[in-house]
């Protein structure tokens, strides 16, 4: 075989090997094409083999003619090679199907109660504004529930239809606390002012569970004891405190009441979030009553051995159950604690 | 307190229609809860003339009346026949209504005569309980045709009002009236109480002492002869009922209408029944007995203030009179008492015999100590008017009208509480307006309080009052600015943040209330707190644990359906431990399937489901170092429950309910729990992290499979693996329990995949070799273990 027919034969392997690689159909096919092209027995190796036996020069010419050949051949099986492979791989993939509309398989999602959602809001606004959490008893003495609070024992606040008592010997007159106001006392005995505090708590009545009433509620209380504060501290205060439960146009609305820890006493209404004020099935008037608020009783003050005279004070005490079901519009009270799954699901999450 | 809209305008005549003035009221603090109309169930009852009244044909007990209007004639047929020709009587036609009946009349056959409607006894026109006759219409101004609703002025609008205990003067017609008058710039109109006096001196007829000066602070008695046992008038009763009280007599029904009307409660005596005839005033000795005059005999004790004639007790001062002095039917003579009590005194006697009335409700409140003489003449006018009674001429009395209290305002303290400006013309102007004699004397202004303003007693409530006037519309608005940052102390930080981590977890904050039974309470394996006045004897303990609230809500829900259930609660505990101790607890419970996805298959929860949340909270939380103890007393399945330590301390318990206790909860099934002290697993947590450097170098794996006797606990095995492993020891995690063929009864296998590595290399497999046979070895020695099969991982 002369050198220009082995270079002839390279030539025609490579434009033979290019079509095989480019026929075949399957790993198997290029695989044969493979061998048929590159194999020991293939026209190529035989004229490869042959090589030795040219003289120096034909034997430079045609031997980078095949490597040129074979480099080409073996580029062309790889690309077909990978190819098939892609091919194989995207038929794989169309076959793996799923039904996406199966449920996921997911990690339980927990709840936290309304009234901790509450809560929260209340205390992170409190403290927002540099107030501090304080905590009481909720099982109290007659001095912090009701006499230090200016509600002594003949107040006709006061009967035992009201309050639920504990029987513990030797100490009587310890009852469950009827409002968080007793926290008032407990900081103002053991601390100087001034005092900007939120007490958050469960408090207790002798109350039969209906629809609006539990014997067992949450309330926060509010107090603050400095010089200088009034009656428009307490009313900037609960707009702050509204506004951040209720939404920032809520207006508050202060009328006279009753309680005997505070005077001049308020009742707080704040204008209805479903219908601005206009008046509607969830308020009536327009104004929502909320809670009830003043300025701290002179004589709490003195009970408590702070000066009358230079300290100034307010305090108000707020539902929390009454938040919680005016901001979801829950019916009843109950549900809160009846600890109902379907009722609880309904505050997972973020709102 | 319930104020027929009427009589407040006789009082004080004000032309604004209801609404406006319960709204400007309000303003006031006079709290309308709502209007009532309690006859909004009468309507088409008019005034009928008996024309005959004759035996009905087809029974012996009823009649039928002959009755006309100007309109027309009818026949109706009645039970009674009290009625005679020509008297007046309310005739409710066919189509009228009637509060006793929820339906309209019709015409209908009784015993084959047809009535057309009904003619109405009083107890049926809700005027009352008299249901004997037929109500006879005595007054001129009723004739035929009068529509009885609008003629009887049962047609009024009645204010129910909310009467705060600071306000007793709101528990009278004329007390609403003033603050009415000073909200709307309208006079008041003092009820008329001009008396016709005889001759006879009240002062001769019965004598008064008061031995509990104290305790009553004066004593006035009016004596009124010849009164007769009649009712009293129509319009009268009306009011009565309207007001919530049941008409009685002419004699018992005046001293109610006075005291609804001036909130001096009143009280007759049949004076032929006063030994005497005297009144003492003077506290009860011990064991002396009463029966009152509701027929119950009261045993009484020296706190108790007595009203006494000159043999023994004959009233319970301000509460109720007794049985003996009470006027009835033949009552001729009366001694009428007015008289002012201390409230203290009223208050307790009434709550220590658990008895409230009228009476004892306005003194315990505080009455007016100067509006004795105007109650007793208007009561006695009354009397007189209904009865025909005479009246002796004065009053027996003794005590004194206390002088009135002075308090002082200062316009500049005043300012500073209210935060606007307060002049001492508004002051002033604020005092007038509300009636309360006042002078200014200099920068001040001082205020001599009337009796009836119970409540004002120091400069602050002078504030109020000056606030009341302005509105408190008038108050502006400002932030106050606390001098330090806001924060929360630890405990109520930890205590949210492990509801953080439980919520993380998956689970549902419930919050029950800690009322339980003996039974509950002896959960907690404490004394429990008894509640003294519990509302249901079933639930008369505090609970010493969250444990029998979260399986109680579990079964509840189970019950409801749910497949599963996983609840927490962060909330107090009580026990009796020298005093009342309260301490914060936090609880799991687990129940009913365990969360699983559609396509593995439902199981039921047991304790490594909780183990599992507990593990997650607590390093969630930064609790590390804690570990099981033994079983705890208590509700626990002995198998399947561990009291659980954390730090030195005894934290909690983490099990399974024994099957019985988990029936008593009401729970089928496992019931997996957890419980424990929130200071416990705040002492022990973390205060700082520790932060290695990650290993760069790949760990050599050996799954390492041992055969260990079954009661071994695989946490034995893997401490033991742990400590041999020594410092190249990186993980060691159980991933295989096994137990049966091949393995001989009695033996379980144990499976860990463990990694080794070294900080700073790569090892090589034959490094980890002796390692493993050092592990192999100490699980042989100590637990009797041998090496089942290892894997290269």
């Amino acid at each position: 075989m002369d050198v220009e027919t082995m270079i002839a034969t390279f030539e025609a392997e490579r434009e033979r090997a290019l079509v095989l690689a480019r026929g075949a159909a399957t790993p198997e096919e290029l695989e044969a094409a493979r061998v048929a092209v590159l194999g020991r027995r293939s026209p190529f190796a035989e004229a490869q083999r042959r090589l030795g036996a040219l003289q120096p020069e034909d034997r430079r010419r045609a031997g980078k003619v095949a490597n040129e050949a074979r480099e080409a051949i073996v580029a062309a099986l790889a690309t077909r090679a990978s190819e098939l492979e892609a091919a194989a791989e995207e038929q794989l993939v169309a076959a793996d199907r799923i039904d996406l509309t199966l449920p996921g398989r997911r990690p339980p999602i927990g709840s936290l109660h309304p009234l901790t959602i509450i809560e929260d809001e209340v205390v992170e606004a409190f403290v927002a504004m540099g107030f501090r959490v304080v905590e009481g008893p909720e099982v109290e003495d007659d001095w912090h529930n009701f006499e230090a609070l200016n509600i002594p024992a003949d107040h006709p606040a006061r009967t035992m239809k009201d309050s639920l008592y504990v029987d513990v010997p030797g100490q009587p007159g310890l009852l469950l606390r009827t409002e968080t106001s007793a926290a008032q006392i407990r900081t103002m005995e053991s601390q100087g002012p001034p005092v900007y505090i939120v007490s958050p708590g469960r408090v207790f009545r002798r109350e039969t569970p209906d629809a609006t009433h539990l014997p067992v509620f949450h309330q926060v209380e509010c107090l603050v004891v400095d010089e200088g504060i009034t009656f428009a501290d307490l009313k900037g205060t609960l707009e702050a405190l509204v506004r951040s439960l209720f939404g920032p146009s809520r207006r508050v609305r202060l009328g006279p009441a009753y309680f005997p820890f505070v005077e001049p006493g308020a009742e707080v209404g704040v204008s209805c979030f479903r219908c601005d004020g206009a008046g509607c099935r969830v308020c009536g008037n327009g104004w929502i009553e909320l809670l009830g608020a003043g300025m701290v009783h002179p004589q709490v003050l003195e009970n408590c051995g702070y000066d009358s005279e230079r300290l100034t004070g307010f305090a108000f005490g707020m539902g929390i159950e009454r938040v919680a079901m005016l901001r979801w519009g829950i019916p009843d009270m109950r549900l809160l604690i009846e600890g109902d799954v379907r009722f609880l699901e309904q505050f997972g999450g973020a709102a | 307190m319930r104020v027929p809209l009427a009589w407040l305008r006789e009082l004080v005549p004000v032309e604004l229609e209801t609404e406006e003035l319960i709204e400007r009221i309000g303003r006031r603090g006079v709290k309308v809860e709502g209007v009532l109309e309690p006859w909004s169930g009468l309507s088409g009852v008019v005034v009928a003339e008996v024309l005959d009244v004759r035996d009905h044909p087809n029974s012996d007990r009823l009649c039928l009346a002959r009755v006309r209007t100007p309109q027309r004639e009818a026949e109706v047929v009645v039970g009674v026949r009290n009625m005679r020709p020509g008297d007046r009587v309310p005739w409710a036609p066919p189509g009228a209504r009637v509060p006793e009946l929820d339906r309209p009349l019709e015409a209908r056959a009784i015993r084959g005569v047809v009535s057309e409607g009904m003619l109405c006894s009083p107890r049926e026109l809700a005027l009352g309980a008299e249901h004997e006759g037929i109500l006879v219409l005595d007054d001129p101004d009723l004739v035929p045709g009068t529509d009885l609703r609008t003629g009887l002025g049962l047609d009024q609008p009645v204010l129910d009002i909310e009467v705060e205990p600071n306000r007793p003067d709101f528990l009278s017609v004329l007390g609403v009236a003033r603050e009415v008058a000073a909200a709307t710039g309208a006079p008041i109109v003092e009820p008329p109480a001009a008396l016709a006096e005889t001759d006879e001196r009240a002062s001769e007829v019965a004598s008064v002492r008061i031995e509990a000066t104290d305790a009553c602070s004066r004593y006035v008695a009016r004596m009124l002869r010849g009164v007769r046992p009649v009712a009293s008038p129509l319009w009268a009763r009306a009011r009565l009922v309207a007001a919530g009280m049941r008409p009685i007599s002419a004699v018992v029904d005046a001293t109610n209408y006075v005291m609804l009307e001036l909130g001096q409660p009143l009280h007759a005596f049949d004076l032929a029944r006063l030994t005497g005839p005297a009144i003492v005033v003077r506290y009860a000795q011990a064991g002396e007995r009463l029966t009152t005059l509701d027929g119950v005999e009261r045993v009484l004790e020296p706190e108790d203030l007595l009203i006494c004639d000159a043999s023994g007790p004959v009233a319970i001062a301000g509460v109720m009179g007794g049985a003996t002095s009470e006027v009835d039917a033949s009552t001729t003579d009366v001694l009428l008492e007015s008289a002012h009590f201390a409230r203290g005194r009223i208050l307790r006697t009434a709550r220590r015999l658990d008895l409230h009335t009228e009476a004892s409700h306005r003194f315990e409140r505080g009455t007016d100590p100067e509006g004795l003489d105007r109650a007793a003449a208007r009561c006695a006018a009354l009397i007189a008017a209904w009865t025909g009674a005479s009246v002796a001429s004065g009053v027996a009395e003794a005590g004194e009208v206390p002088p009135r209290r002075r308090v002082v305002l200062r316009p500049d303290r005043a300012s500073s509480v209210l935060g606007y400006p307060v002049s001492i013309r508004d002051a002033a102007g604020a005092f007038a307006e509300l009636g309360l004699p006042h002078r200014i004397d200099g920068d001040r202004v001082e205020v001599e309080v009337p009796g009836y303003r119970v409540d004002l007693e120091r400069e602050v409530d002078l504030i109020e009052e000056v606030l009341r006037v302005q509105g408190y519309d008038r108050v502006g608005s400002r932030l106050p600015r606390a001098p330090h940052p806001g924060g929360a102390p630890p405990a109520y930080a930890f205590a949210r943040r492990l509801k953080e981590a439980l919520l993380r977890a998956g689970l549902r904050e419930i919050r029950p209330t800690p009322f339980v039974s003996a039974d509950d309470a002896a959960v907690g394996g404490a004394r429990a707190v008894p509640v003294a006045n519990p509302l249901r004897v079933e639930e008369g303990f505090l609970r010493t644990s969250l444990v029998p609230g979260l399986a109680r809500s579990a079964a509840r829900n189970l019950d409801l359906g749910a497949r599963g259930v996983a609840l927490f609660e962060v909330g107090v505990v009580f026990d009796l431990a020298d005093g009342v101790r309260e301490r914060r607890r936090v609880g799991f419970v687990l129940a009913g399937a365990a969360p699983a996805a559609w396509d593995a298959p439902e199981r039921p929860v047991d304790v490594l489901d909780a183990r599992g949340v507990l593990e997650a909270v607590l390093a969630d939380v930064g609790v590390e170092g804690w570990e099981l103890a033994a079983v705890p007393d208590g509700p626990w399945h002995p198998g399947r429950s561990a009291a659980v330590r954390v730090g030195s301390a005894e934290a909690g318990v983490l099990g399974e309910l024994h099957p019985r206790a988990a029936r008593a909860f009401g729970v089928e099934g496992r019931v997996a729990l957890c419980e424990l002290d929130v200071a416990a697993l705040a002492g022990a947590r973390r205060t700082e992290r520790t932060v290695r450097e990650t290993p760069r170098v790949p760990p050599v794996r050996r799954d390492l499979a041992f055969v260990v006797p079954a009661e071994v606990p695989a946490g034995r095995v893997r401490a033991i693996l742990t400590e041999a492993g020594g410092e190249l020891l990186d993980e060691a995690v159980l991933f295989d329990v096994y137990e049966g063929p091949p393995l001989p009864a009695g033996r379980k296998s144990l499976a860990f995949a463990v990694s080794f590595r070294a900080p700073d290399r790569t090892l090589e497999g034959q490094e980890v070799q002796p390692i493993v046979e050092r592990i192999v070895e100490r699980i042989a020695a100590e637990v009797g273990g041998e090496l089942r099969t290892t894997r290269a991982g």
